[in-house]
């Protein structure tokens, strides 16, 4: 093969990263002919800053620069250009009081400004001070806020997070109108520069937990973030855990929710979700609508949730050990029309189970990822093919139809999609141990899991709370959910410095 | 590296492992009935019911017999007919023929099933009039019929829920046979070309053997002395007349007859020894429901003497039964346990042939009876 034809290189005016970084480091030039030439070194080839030369009304050299699409077209002309240009009685003394924009930098080296210039703010150079003013005019194309459609509610609000960081730390703000609620901010990413904002309550949160978070934030080192499921494989505990030890939530109350319960957020700018830790296994089954139903019906739904949750892992498996080795256990007149579907089935229990499990996830995965119109297509062949073709060209028997479509819909009611992917993911092993085992591979496979599931933590707080380690009083609001005047203190479960919740006046219960 | 070809190996252990007792449900041949029977010549007959579950074959079970030494011998013999492992986990039924009841000890034969932890205990024991070929072969003939095992185990069901007979499964046969204060006793059926039916319930005596049986009548009778009529309510017709009718209907009036149910039963025994023998004071206090009364009775103004020919009917029915059970020297109530309970020093002098002390025994009944309801109508 040929090789790439030799170019001639083009000749570079700043030869290495090393250059620039020495270019970076050193102050602004007052002669604005300098700072042009270096801009011009160091933003070469990037066509949409825009460099705007400019005299002030004082007859000064001046230069404006920024990002086309990252600023606010409206905001640079009408509030920087205009009145630069227009104003009678400016000196570079009194520059702030001529730009009518909130807020005004004055910056001294490059490094800051090239940060501040990706971020959306102008900087303007004026000839003869050695200074620049970042200006800030951040603008840039947003999403409208709509309700999340992997976490919708019925009664809950329908406001969901957007890829701003600064909205989406807004949009908490309007349900925590404390000045408690505190953000931490941290710049993540070597290229990416992506803003991470901590969002706690001081008097809430354990300062061990957050100093924690901290570190381990801190500690990331990586070229870029672009969202925030990379944000949570970088800090959480156990790399190889079999649950998700953090909750993404695209919803501004439910995050408002965990923050004063004492957990923490992280709200990832480009990301439309929060990061939550700490978290136990049992608030993945809770979702914000729980909260807004009366609490009959809230725990009825939890308990079903929890039963869906063991029919998932579950089911396909005992199914499996059942027909295999089991069969005392089912009843006879069962047992006879079991034997009548599977007499026609060639393949034994296991591979007929893989076979409908796997194309299922194949057309959940398709569904998922095609255009809506596509995807009704996928529906239609996935119901004839998980559906009576099948089972009368016996491929598979009914009742494994049975078996997969109800734990196709037990996986699908729980109410948070990571946890609802690893259940799934979790009962094939279950699958693959109850065929060589039977129901004492079962019994052996949920020990370790337990073990597995007592061991994991969620930023040091201990994951399988309040199950093991066994806390009574957080099972106020866990299997079932307690009225919420009954709900005094907060979980303890998250470590909050502060358990008492409210202190209200009115009668309990039935009291008169 | 080394890491990675450690998993990799114990992984592979993982399957070469294990799955040694597995059978898939569909390659075995469930024996949902066992019968036992002899031939003409004394021989065991062993015969078996699976159900066939493919679609291709146009019977929808496969029934077998063999002749055999033992059970567990028949096994060998019947694997070798059998298109699927024979398994014997889902047993619903052993039948076994009146006419080896009456020569060999039934529970010797079934010694496999004890024995073996997998079989179930829950079979139901069931004693055939007849030949277990014969009901075999009269069961295939039947098309509106389930299959064989079903179909006898529902028949059982029903007929213990409808006090026809007693509910005595392996377990309960087994406490029975070793109990030394009790005898043995077990479903009975019969059958002829159309029907299988419950005639009531077989009889043993002491060694295992079948001596005698109770009828649909007299099987309610026991039913209450064990007190396994809780939850539903056995009913008593006997005819009656009242002394003080207006005589309208005269004689002939044989179907005039007089229903009660009962509902509520409290039963107490009392056990003393007098003379060296053993007297029983059986007090039974059951609330009743009278759901027929000749028409020409009044029952406000005859309340007294109805509920004193109820009391006086079944005195003598529970007389009559304990007089069978003392001629046949079985005890099939367990008065022996009340007797180790009451009067152990006693009782240690005959436990070991309780059913002869039993024989000579004195059983007393008191009977109350309190009509709680009689009916809607007038």
């Amino acid at each position: 093969m040929k090789p790439f034809r030799r170019r001639k290189t083009n000749k570079k005016e700043i030869q290495s990263q090393q250059d620039a970084n020495i270019i970076l480091q050193s102050p602004f030039s007052s002669n604005i002919d300098v700072n042009v030439y270096i801009l011009e070194q160091l933003f070469k080839d990037i066509p949409d800053l825009v460099m705007r030369h400019f005299l002030l009304s004082t007859g000064s050299n001046a230069l404006l620069i920024y990002m086309k699409g990252l600023v606010d077209k409206e905001q640079v002309h009408l509030h920087v250009l205009r009145p630069l240009m227009n104003s009678n009685t400016i000196s570079h003394g009194n520059i702030e009081s001529v730009i009518s924009v909130g807020k005004i930098l004055k910056l001294e080296k490059w490094q800051k400004a090239e940060e501040l210039i990706f971020n959306g703010f102008s900087i303007l150079f004026i000839d003869g001070v050695p200074l620049a003013y970042a200006i800030e005019t951040k603008g840039w194309p947003q999403r409208a806020i709509e309700e999340p459609a992997t976490e919708s509610t019925i009664k809950g609000a329908h406001q969901g997070f957007i890829e701003t960081g600064v909205s989406n730390v807004a949009l908490v703000r309007r349900y925590i109108q404390n000045r408690e609620l505190k953000i931490k901010e941290f710049d993540v990413g070597r290229r990416s520069r992506t803003k991470l904002s901590v969002l706690y309550i001081e008097d809430l949160v354990h300062p061990e937990v957050l100093q924690e978070l901290e570190d381990r934030i801190q500690q990331i080192d990586i070229d870029a973030i672009l969202n925030t499921g990379e944000l949570e494989e970088l800090i959480e505990d156990n790399p190889f855990a079999l649950f998700p030890q953090s909750l993404t939530t695209e919803r501004p109350d439910g995050t408002a929710s965990h923050l004063l319960q004492g957990r923490i957020a992280i709200i990832v700018d480009g990301s439309p979700s929060a990061l939550i830790a700490p978290m136990t296994f049992t608030s993945f089954f809770q979702t914000v609508d729980d909260y807004s139903m009366r609490w009959t019906v809230a725990s009825f739904i939890r308990l079903l949730r929890f039963g869906a949750f063991f029919i998932a892992v579950l089911l396909p498996a005992l199914y499996i050990a059942s027909i295999s080795f089991h069969y005392e256990i089912i009843p006879v007149s069962l047992l006879i029309s079991v034997g009548e579907s599977r007499a026609v089935v060639p393949f034994p229990p296991i591979i007929e189970a893989l076979l409908m499990e796997l194309a299922l996830e194949m057309m959940r995965e398709a569904g998922l990822r095609l255009p809506a119109p596509v995807g009704q297509t996928v529906g239609i062949v996935g119901g004839i093919v998980i559906g009576q073709a099948a089972v009368e060209a016996g491929i598979v028997s009914n009742i494994m139809v049975i078996v997969v479509s109800i734990t196709a819909i037990s996986s699908f009611i729980i109410p948070n999609q990571d946890m609802a992917t690893h259940i799934r993911l979790l009962r094939f092993p279950f699958m693959l141990i109850s065929t060589l085992f039977g129901m004492v591979g079962i019994v052996i496979g949920i020990m370790i899991v337990m073990a597995h599931f007592v061991s994991l933590e969620s930023l040091g707080t201990p994951y399988g709370s309040p199950i093991a380690p066994l806390r009574l009083s957080d099972w106020k609001d866990n299997f079932i959910r307690f009225p919420r005047w009954a709900m005094v203190n907060r979980p303890i479960s998250a470590r909050t410095t502060q358990l008492k919740r409210q202190k209200s006046k009115r009668n309990r219960g039935d009291q008169k | 590296m080394r890491k990675t070809f450690l998993f990799l190996i114990c992984s592979s252990f993982l399957f070469v492992s294990g799955c040694g007792d597995r059978m898939d449900l569909e390659n075995a041949a469930f024996v949902l009935v066992l019968g036992l029977d002899l031939d003409e010549e004394g021989r065991l007959l062993v015969h078996t019911s699976n159900p066939v579950f493919s679609q291709e074959a146009e019977k929808r079970q496969d029934m077998k017999k063999t002749a055999a030494s033992s059970l567990h011998n028949s096994r060998v013999q019947l694997n070798a007919q059998s298109q699927g492992f024979p398994a014997v986990g889902k047993l619903q039924v052993i039948l076994i023929s009146k006419k080896l009841a009456e020569q060999i000890d039934p529970f010797l034969l079934l010694e496999y099933l004890y024995r073996v932890a997998k079989n179930p205990t829950n079979a139901r024991v069931v004693i055939v009039d007849g030949s277990i070929d014969g009901l075999f072969n009269a069961q295939e003939q039947m098309k509106d019929k389930p299959r064989i095992g079903v179909h006898l185990k529902d028949i059982v069901d029903t007929g213990f829920e409808g006090n026809e007979t007693v509910d005595v499964r392996l377990q309960k046969y087994h406490y029975q046979v070793f109990e030394k204060g009790i005898t043995p006793s077990s479903t009975e059926l019969s059958y002829n070309n159309d029907e299988i039916k419950i005639t009531g319930t077989s009889l043993f005596n002491s060694e295992g053997l079948y001596t005698s049986s109770l009828d649909l009548e007299e099987t309610p009778l026991l039913l209450i002395l064990i007190k396994e009529t809780e939850t539903k309510s056995p009913q008593f017709t006997f005819p009656f007349s009242s002394n003080s009718s207006d005589g309208e209907g005269g004689e002939g009036h044989n179907f005039q007859s007089l229903t009660f149910a009962i509902q509520k039963m409290k039963k107490k025994v009392r056990v003393s020894v007098q003379n060296g023998q053993f007297v029983f004071k059986e007090s039974i206090k059951v609330d009743i429901d009278l759901t027929e009364i000749p028409t020409d009775v009044d029952f406000e103004k005859n309340k007294k003497e109805i509920k004193k020919a109820i009391e006086e009917h079944l005195k003598q029915k529970f007389s009559n039964l304990i007089k069978k059970f003392q001629e046949n020297e079985i005890d099939p109530v367990g008065y022996g346990l009340y007797a180790r309970s009451f009067q152990y020093k006693e009782w240690k002098n005959v436990q070991d042939d309780w059913p002869k002390a039993f024989s000579e025994a004195k059983i007393d009944f008191n009977i109350d009876v309190t009509i709680r309801n009689q009916g809607v109508m007038k």
